[in-house]
């Protein structure tokens, strides 16, 4: 199974630029989908406000 | 010819684009997992060993395919900016901003895998060549677009005309770095694929597979992730529209239910 992952003696500089590649694209993900949940939470919560604030008024 | 037409027409309106768009996300986000997982593993386990760079040379299943998207996603913002500084249409801007992000991941995916891949081959991680040199300043391009942005972002289209601008000035660095191993005296390789069919380039079959699914994989990451962002700012500059209250409030009861 070692065998697989030998890569001579590149076994660093093959690896961990797989790892830099995978990690960059998770974090994107992950930071993109956390955006996005934060946008829609905070356009929610000015929407109740605004209602809010209209039925007060009324 | 007339649902192209309509097709574009329909796609520069914040509505309709977040409308069609909604439903690409998965589908590309499920091209890029599977094409990447296959494309890595033909590539570090059953592509051949170089003659020359022996397994070092696999690298380039992750270096080569962020190169090419940090040049693409950079001439997709120019022409993003040009539309946005010369029609102001909301959906460019959208666009322009939402692969800024991405486009400057790839950049720094593309140098620290170039440096890991240089420090075998060449016996150095950096080197001021003009190939890594013009990166680093796409890099700074990248970082430039979202700084200008940033500092009038509470005007926001402002911002983006800003940003716009920057960006069609940076567009004279993508020929510097696609050229930059010809024109000057470079320790980079060449070019890994030649379209023309010249003599340069890779040409075992086997070796040429994984480094084009995965430059397919990457395309459909960044489509996936470029969409989802420019429907974020969307949302977040159109906050105060009736589209955006009727989606916020079908999209947050679907989350809960």
């Amino acid at each position: 199974m070692m065998e697989l992952f030998d890569m001579g003696k590149y076994d660093f500089y093959v690896w961990t630029s797989i790892g830099v590649f995978i990690f960059a694209l998770l974090a994107d993900f992950v930071s993109l989908k956390s955006q996005s949940k934060k946008i829609k939470r905070l356009i929610h919560a000015k929407q109740l406000k605004t209602q809010q604030k209209h039925s007060g008024d009324n | 010819m007339n649902r192209i037409v309509k097709f574009y027409h329909e796609m520069g309106s914040p509505p309709s684009f977040y409308r069609i768009t909604r439903h690409w996300l998965k589908p590309m986000l499920f091209l890029a997992i599977v094409l990447t997982l296959y494309g890595l593993i033909d590539g570090l386990f059953f592509a051949p060993t170089d003659y020359q760079q022996g397994d070092s040379y696999r690298i380039i299943f992750v270096h080569v395919p962020a190169a090419w998207m940090s040049m693409f996603i950079y001439a997709i913002i120019g022409i993003a900016g040009i539309i946005t500084f010369v029609w102001r249409m909301k959906v460019a801007e959208a666009v322009m901003m939402a692969c800024v992000p991405i486009g400057a991941l790839f950049t720094v995916i593309t140098l620290l895998t170039g440096m890991l891949w240089g420090k075998p081959m060449w016996g150095t991680y950096w080197d001021w060549d003009a190939r890594m040199t013009s990166e680093l300043i796409l890099l700074f391009l990248y970082i430039g677009v979202m700084g200008i942005y940033s500092a009038y972002e509470e005007d926001p289209r402002k911002a983006a005309r800003l940003a716009a601008l920057v960006a069609i000035i940076g567009l004279v660095n993508l020929p510097i770095i696609r050229y930059s191993v010809v024109w000057w005296t470079s320790i980079h390789q060449g070019s890994s694929i030649s379209l023309m069919g010249g003599s340069n380039g890779i040409k075992d079959w086997d070796m040429l597979r994984p480094l084009l699914v995965m430059a397919l994989a990457t395309k459909f990451y960044f489509i996936y992730s470029m969409l989802s962002r420019a429907q974020s700012y969307l949302l977040k500059t159109e906050s105060k529209k009736q589209w955006v209250k009727q989606v916020i409030k079908k999209e947050l009861s679907g989350d809960q239910s």
